[in-house]
């Protein structure tokens, strides 16, 4: 799917916090988007994903404003990972990842054959299979982002957006994570934190800063000392590691 | 890549996982159905001394069977007693387990019963007016009155909501605004022109008690029940997704706002008329989703047809127990159901590890 974002803003009483940013994605590309902290990646995420009611601008999804859109519609269309959803319940990990067929699903049926059948993939997908019946609260932090991104893939949508989903997991399977997020045909949006991460797997990198875009490109073209320096505040060296990937060094300005 | 090649990529896909529970879930559902049947019996026969064929003698002959109709005394006694409280108990011990089950996943809060929305307060309130205006002569007045009170409450509550979004918090704390409102009311309204005969008879009321049961009541809580636990079940995807938030909930398709605002209507409705029947009967609201959930698992569809199950087989066999008990004394059902609800609640979450 194409997901165009129009001038959005958003924001709460008395601050803006995304202002009046304009992205395209185009179908099948995994986008990063980058930024320090509060500078309005989550809030903008939750825009796209028709969570919050921008107070301008729209967003649209193939071409379609979604603004009237109920949230089944939405949910057929892209699946969103929260950065921290946790829950008290005592749902298991096959439970939740079957919660991705809610949107699939009439009122007055329970999952059927084929629900099950995608559940055991998506499960198999993220490495889960032998957790499936674990309940939520005896899984560890890595384990329970893998469950969550299962269930989104178990929703089988055609875009897809991440809120910081490495965090948690150790370096294997950031890898794989970002692996499938690079590999995967659906279109992808994915805040990260990790500058290098993003540069290798994703397409394009949308930097923000203050709740607008302040450059967006292929890593190369993003991620400049000049750049990160203003947005970041440190001294960035970027230059190749050992494997050939691009990498970011830092170190905290030089105050005069 | 196609989209379905993301399956194909597997080839060693597990076998889709039997569905948690899987086979035990349908013995259990079988098991509690015969169960609640058998308990309707046993407690209709407790002190009457009427058996099985007693009970169908007098079912039968009101539906024009052939059968030797039953003597007067002891057909008065099942039919227009024993019958009416028993299914009573059944019915509100279903509405307020499912309530609660209910409301504990849209506020995302363990400790939440159905009381938690101030209902039970409002109709108090309307039961006190009742009383101390002097009509409270036949049982119908404070009935009337306590459905009156919890439905107005329930009104201010919703007034109360409305633009808020129905953030779960905010629908607790409005709850307990409203609920310490009408119990200042109540108070205020009893100590200014109340006296001990009615003070007492409010008391016991809102204890809680079937011994007043009639048909009426029973028509009434078995057509709201029947609709209330068919509008919340084809909300259960939604309560499972409520699980991790609002958030959560609507990206995977769930209309939150839409969905809370039905479900708080629909527990509200079936606790207004619970409580207008019986008085405010505490602790299976609470206890009893706790308890299923640990049986059946905590995914909704499951849960709340058995919780209704388990929560009329509770307050059938605690009304009887009240009865037989402390006979001839007419003790307060809302008293025993925490004096026995206490041990079973601590031995659940014992067997959880959690305690």
């Amino acid at each position: 799917m194409r997901i165009e974002v129009r001038d959005l803003s958003w924001g709460v009483p008395g601050k803006t916090i995304v202002h009046d940013v304009s992205l395209v994605v185009e179908p099948g590309e995994t986008v990063g988007l980058i930024g320090p902290n509060g500078s309005g990646k989550s809030s903008l995420l939750r825009c796209v994903a028709g969570l919050r009611t921008p107070t301008g601008g729209t967003v649209l999804y193939d071409g379609a404003e979604i603004g009237a859109w109920s949230a089944r519609d939405r949910a057929r269309k892209l699946a969103f990972v929260e950065q921290t959803a946790d829950t008290e319940s005592d749902l298991r990990v096959a439970e939740v990842v079957m919660l991705g067929r809610t949107c699939h699903r009439s009122r007055w049926r329970g999952p059927d054959a084929s629900d099950h059948e995608i559940v055991a993939a998506a499960l198999a997908r993220l490495d889960l299979t032998g957790l499936a019946d674990r309940p939520w609260k005896q899984l560890s932090g890595g384990e329970r982002q893998r469950t969550h991104l299962a269930r989104a893939l178990a929703q089988r949508t055609s875009g897809l957006l991440l809120d910081e989903p490495t965090n948690h997991l150790d370096v294997r399977h950031q890898l794989e994570l970002m692996e499938l997020a690079g590999s995967t045909p659906q279109t992808v949006v994915v805040a990260l934190h990790d500058l290098a991460l993003a540069a290798r797997y994703c397409d394009r990198l949308v930097l923000m800063h203050g709740g607008a875009v302040v450059a967006d490109g292929p890593a190369t073209e993003v991620l400049t000392a000049p750049l990160l320096r203003e947005v970041f505040d440190v001294e960035a060296e970027i230059g190749r590691d050992g494997l050939g990937h691009l990498a970011v060094g830092y170190r905290e300005p030089v105050r005069r | 890549m196609a989209d379905a090649a993301v399956l194909d990529q597997d080839p060693v896909v597990a076998p889709a996982p039997k569905s948690l529970h899987g086979r035990k879930n349908t013995f259990v559902v079988v098991l509690s159905l015969v169960v609640l049947v058998v308990s309707l019996v046993l407690a209709v026969r407790i002190g009457v001394g009427a058996g099985w064929a007693e009970i169908g003698r007098a079912a039968g002959s009101r539906l024009g069977l052939a059968v030797v109709p039953l003597p007067r005394l002891l057909d008065s006694l099942i039919w227009d007693l024993r019958l009416p409280r028993v299914l009573l108990a059944a019915l509100v011990g279903a509405a307020l387990a499912v309530c609660g089950a209910v409301l504990q996943s849209v506020t995302r809060n363990s400790l939440a019963d159905p009381y938690l929305l101030g209902v039970s307060s409002g109709a108090s309130t309307g039961a006190v007016v009742v009383v101390v205006l002097g009509f409270a002569g036949s049982q119908l007045g404070i009935t009337g009155g306590a459905l009156i009170g919890a439905l107005v409450s329930f009104g201010l509550l919703m007034v109360l909501l409305r633009r808020t979004g129905l953030d779960s918090s905010r629908i607790v704390l409005t709850g307990v605004v409203v609920g310490q409102l009408f119990a200042a009311l109540t108070s205020l309204i009893l100590l200014s022109s109340g006296d001990a005969d009615s003070i007492r008879a409010v008391t016991n009321w809102l204890l809680g008690s079937l011994a007043s049961a009639r048909w009426t009541s029973v028509a009434v809580c078995a057509v709201v029940l029947g609709v209330g636990l068919l509008v919340v079940w084809l909300c259960s995807a939604a309560l499972d997704g409520f699980a991790f938030g609002t958030d959560t909930a609507s990206s995977l398709g769930v209309d939150v706002r839409a969905t809370r605002a039905v479900l708080l209507v629909t527990t509200s409705v079936l606790t207004a008329v619970a409580v207008a029947a019986v008085g405010a009967v505490g602790f299976v609201g609470l206890i009893i989703p706790h308890g299923v959930r640990f049986l059946v698992g905590p995914l909704h569809r499951k849960l709340l047809p058995m919780s209704a199950v388990v929560g009329a087989v509770f307050l059938v066999w605690t009304d009887a127990l009240t009865r037989v008990v402390f006979s001839p004394l007419e003790v307060p059902v809302g008293v025993f159901t925490a004096l026995i609800g206490v041990p079973l609640f601590l031995l659940v979450l014992r067997k959880r590890g959690e305690l």
